[in-house]
């Protein structure tokens, strides 16, 4: 099982944060995110541009969301997904779908986002630390 | 910095489409992902980003930039374009981080390779992004897209 919002042994500490940053996802151009060499990652905040279907989230090799459709930032639907952002930044409010960030089980771990959708642009944000 | 997987190893350069590449943030942390067609389209990267600010300024959890009213923001960046003016939009954000409009308009002057961008926000969350740039360099058929990290404004009120 993957914990939310923390690591093990605590409390995750981010040292260091992106913006929002953007990406076009599609079955050839899946985005896998990297934390700097023995930091942990967090996955901060996730939603589309519009709403993606069939998106999965990986942390490492465990699909973690499996084939669910992401959803935009006006979105409150059921069925439909967004990790929201974290304390400090804009927050995205909290709907029925909104998912605390994902924090990674080990330092290195990457964390992976897929669609079988044609195309879709995400919003991300990540973070990593200790 | 961007590194494109040839030859079997990473290596420093520019992706064109099919590339596997790597895009590296200020940390040593990196995303990866596959250089689409939709993506082939001239990219200029907006370099060596500095803000600076006349009034007050504050910066912020998340790289958000707290700043008032009467702040003067002045942004300036190395961009391979010539020299020129270009209307710049900030896009406004609502509650829940919705493009509301982009009727914040400011033109940047590119000299000499150096786009100088000053603004002057009212009170609300913008977001100068990158995408929404993108989409008015599209419209324009300007041929090229920039590439930055987008920059969020929290304009607060004076007391």
């Amino acid at each position: 099982m993957i914990e939310v919002g923390k690591v093990k042994g605590g409390q995750f500490k981010a040292e260091f944060f992106t913006g929002s940053l953007s990406h076009t996802l599609s079955p050839s151009t899946p985005l896998t995110i990297s934390p700097a060499g023995g930091k942990t990652l967090r996955l901060d905040s996730l939603y589309g541009s519009g709403v993606i279907a069939g998106v999965t989230v990986a942390v490492g090799q465990i699909s973690v969301i499996s084939n669910k459709t992401l959803g935009n930032q006006a979105s409150d639907i059921d069925g439909q997904f967004v990790i929201s952002g974290v304390g400090g930044q804009t927050a995205y409010i909290a709907t029925s779908g909104a998912l605390w960030p994902l924090v990674a089980l080990e330092p290195d771990q990457s964390i992976t986002i897929s669609t079988t959708s044609p195309s879709g642009t995400i919003k991300y944000s990540y973070s990593y630390g200790e | 910095m961007i590194k494109v997987f040839k030859g079997g190893e990473w290596v420093d350069g520019t992706p064109v489409a099919g590339d596997k590449y790597r895009k590296y943030d200020a940390g040593g942390g990196f995303i990866e992902s596959v250089w689409a067609d939709v993506q082939s389209k001239q990219i200029i990267p907006v370099t060596n980003i500095i803000d600076s600010y006349v009034g007050f300024h504050r910066l912020g959890a998340g790289g958000i930039q707290t700043i008032q009213q009467e702040t003067v923001c002045i942004i300036t960046a190395n961009v391979e374009l010539p020299d020129n003016t270009m209307t710049i939009m900030l896009v406004e954000l609502g509650t829940n981080d919705e493009w509301i409009n982009a009727k914040y308009r400011f033109d940047a002057e590119i000299e000499s390779g150096v786009m100088t961008l000053r603004i002057k926000l009212p009170i609300g969350n913008f977001l100068l992004s990158c995408d929404r740039i993108n989409q008015g360099l599209d419209y324009v058929n300007a041929g090229f897209h920039l590439e930055f990290d987008d920059i969020q404004f929290n304009c607060i009120a004076t007391v």
